[in-house]
């Protein structure tokens, strides 16, 4: 279990880039959570007023009504959002997010030897 | 694998063409194959894994994993035998709502990811008490908390053992109540001598093993069901001839449909212990992956369910003699049937074996989850804080025994329901309760333990009554000939309330302790 070292938090929360960070990574994940919720939204309200049209088959020779492809779609849809949730988490918020904690820890380092020196 | 695959396809194919021999092989299981075959997965499960006793060996044993080795774990954690059982039967009776349930499981999934997974991985709390407790008054939230559980447990044990129940009499040939009693007191036993808490690697072989017997029964199912994978989902049954204008909850309406679709998306929200495997990861990075994979695993193993459902289907329209509702009224055998029509009684078997272990492992969790809730979050924290070890230890065993009891009651009351709509009300409660508090407790300033309490209690007093007045209880458990309340599944009504009257609630606070919970700061929350 891993929670955030409050020195090392406290240290990132001073960086000048910190508060946009944050507020982007929110943002994204608002932005994802509604794709997501609006393309169950979409899934959901079809299925209980689209009948007629999710019961019709794929095509003459193709007896299997749209659901079975719809229903499946919808679930590798909500996989591969799943997958560009996790690789921008694990890339762009994360590196970035890197960067600025070891900013501050350089720059922290930095005024520490020179107390010391002084 | 290779060999058990070669002998069972050699095994059903020779079944195939004996016509008068299958006939009776199609109506009567064997027992002993599922001895033979849980002995051995038994022995497996305890082999992998050693018994984790407390916190701190749990979140141990998952600290070193791997991306796909963790998210096995994670995919052993949230499949639940029972909702396999339930959505192939739900899919058998009625197709098109069927898949509404298999989607609905899947699809709240991925939402507790982006909604509260980073945000509970950096506050450090992982149970509905805990995340309450950071900005509230313990005490009082710790009574919302257990107030809220309860009921979500007893429901979605009563589903496990109505699932273990005609799994076992259908085996052996055994009354149904029988059967749950007999499972419920093995349960409870396990339970009180510490329950089967799997580590990681265990977990890992429960998902792996899980998902092989469900690919091997699709693929003897496609080989062996005559039928090739464009017709399989076609509408043309004999045991279903109008897929869907004879579906019961076609019958009740817009709203109730979109109350069961609520209550299936934000159940699985309000439940954030699916998630505790994901805080045992040390790298965030290799957690997120994890959960990467888990979402691929249990994305696959819902479409594998569709097969499963259509597949049983397309059988039995080849053997009436095999009829659905004969076999059990929700369907809830749908799966062993096919098991049995493709791969005679030893797949029927295997399948049996694995889905009583996953049941069984299910249940014990559940009740040492219900039993933990009681005793420590509730009796040991707001009731009795001096209390003694011999005390608490009572009083976590006395836990144990009255949820396996009341348990079994509903299971009793609920034996003709499909095991997936009976964990639907379970989600609807979660959704209607532990969902609100959960969203507000980590996006809302505002709230404060006053709105809480009184918003969490009202929206549980609402889904307990509509449950208890509905369809599923008030006319199939107690026989009364129409419902006070119609919907199947109250989650519209109950979340809308739950959210409304904690906001309200919380609002209309004047006290100074309201006025300081909202000024408590959230702290590196993003």
């Amino acid at each position: 279990m891993q929670t955030v070292d409050s020195e090392s938090s406290s240290l990132i929360s001073q960086h000048p880039d910190y508060a946009a960070w944050v507020a982007g990574q929110r943002l994204y994940r608002r932005r994802m959570a509604a794709v997501l919720g609006g393309s169950y939204a979409v899934f959901l309200l079809s299925v209980v007023f689209l009948p007629c049209i999710l019961l019709t088959p794929v095509s003459v020779s193709n007896p299997t009504p749209w659901l079975v492809p719809f229903a499946a779609f919808f679930i590798l849809l909500q996989f591969l959002l799943t997958g560009i949730y996790v690789k921008h988490a694990n890339t762009v918020g994360d590196e970035e997010h890197e960067r600025m904690r070891s900013e501050c820890l350089r720059l922290n380092n930095a005024s520490k030897s020179a107390a010391v020196k002084s | 694998m290779k060999w058990l695959l070669s002998f069972l396809v050699l095994s059903s194919t020779a079944q195939v063409f004996a016509d008068d021999s299958r006939a009776a092989i199609l109506t009567a299981p064997d027992p002993r194959y599922f001895v033979f075959f849980l002995i051995p997965l038994g022995v497996l499960l305890l082999w992998s894994g050693r018994r984790i006793r407390t916190a701190a060996e749990f979140y141990a044993s998952g600290r070193d994993n791997g991306g796909i080795r963790n998210g096995l774990a994670i995919t052993g954690d949230y499949l639940s035998a029972a909702s396999f059982l339930g959505i192939a039967g739900m899919i058998a009776l009625s197709g098109y709502h069927g898949l509404l349930y298999a989607v609905g499981f899947f699809a709240g999934w991925p939402l507790i990811l982006v909604l509260f997974a980073e945000r509970l991985r950096r506050l450090g709390r992982f149970t509905l008490t805990d995340i309450l407790a950071v900005r509230l008054q313990r005490s009082a939230v710790a009574r919302v908390a257990m107030a809220a559980s309860v009921p979500v447990v007893v429901l979605y044990l009563a589903a496990q053992l109505v699932a273990a129940g005609h799994l076992a009499a259908y085996l052996f040939s055994l009354p149904y109540i029988g059967s749950v009693v007999v499972i419920g007191i093995m349960t409870a036993l396990l339970g009180i001598a510490g329950g089967l808490l799997f580590s990681t690697r265990a977990q890992v072989v429960k998902a792996v093993v899980m998902l092989l017997t469900t690919l091997l029964l699709v693929i003897m199912g496609l080989l062996q069901a005559d039928v090739d994978i464009t017709t399989l989902f076609a509408s043309d049954h004999k045991q279903q001839p109008l897929l869907l204008a004879t579906s019961a909850l076609q019958e009740q309406g817009a709203l109730s449909q979109l109350s069961l679709g609520v209550a299936l998306l934000f159940g699985t929200a309000g439940l954030p212990h699916v998630l505790t495997r994901f805080f045992s990861v040390a790298d965030p990075r290799r957690a997120r992956m994890s959960v990467f994979y888990a979402t691929g695993f249990i994305g696959g193993f819902y479409l594998l369910t569709f097969v499963v459902g259509y597949a049983a289907l397309r059988l039995l329209d080849l053997h009436p003699e095999m009829n659905i509702s004969v076999a059990n009224n929700g369907g809830n055998l749908v799966a062993l049937q096919l098991a049995l029509g493709v791969g005679g009684p030893i797949l029927t078997g295997l399948l049996a074996a694995v889905l009583f272990v996953v049941l069984i492992s299910v249940m014990t969790a559940l009740l040492l989850s219900g039993a933990s809730a009681i005793s420590h979050d509730w009796y040991a924290v707001t009731v009795n804080p001096g209390r003694s070890y011999y005390k608490q230890r009572f009083i976590h065993s006395s836990s144990v025994v009255g949820l396996i009891l009341f348990a079994t009651l509903v299971a009793i009351l609920m034996r003709g329901q499909n095991v997936a709509y009976i964990v639907g009300l379970a989600f609807a409660i979660a959704a209607s309760v532990s969902f609100p508090l959960l969203t507000l407790a980590l996006y809302w300033k505002g709230l404060t333990t006053r709105g809480a309490v009184i918003g969490g209690g009202l929206s549980l007093f609402v889904v307990l009554l509509c449950i208890v007045f509905g369809p599923a209880i008030w006319v199939d458990g107690f026989g009364f000939s129409e419902p006070i309340f119609a919907w199947s599944n109250p989650a519209l009504l109950s979340v809308t309330i739950g959210f409304v009257a904690i906001v309200y609630f919380s609002l209309s606070d004047r006290s100074e302790l309201g006025a300081n919970e909202r000024q408590q700061e959230f702290s590196q929350l993003d």
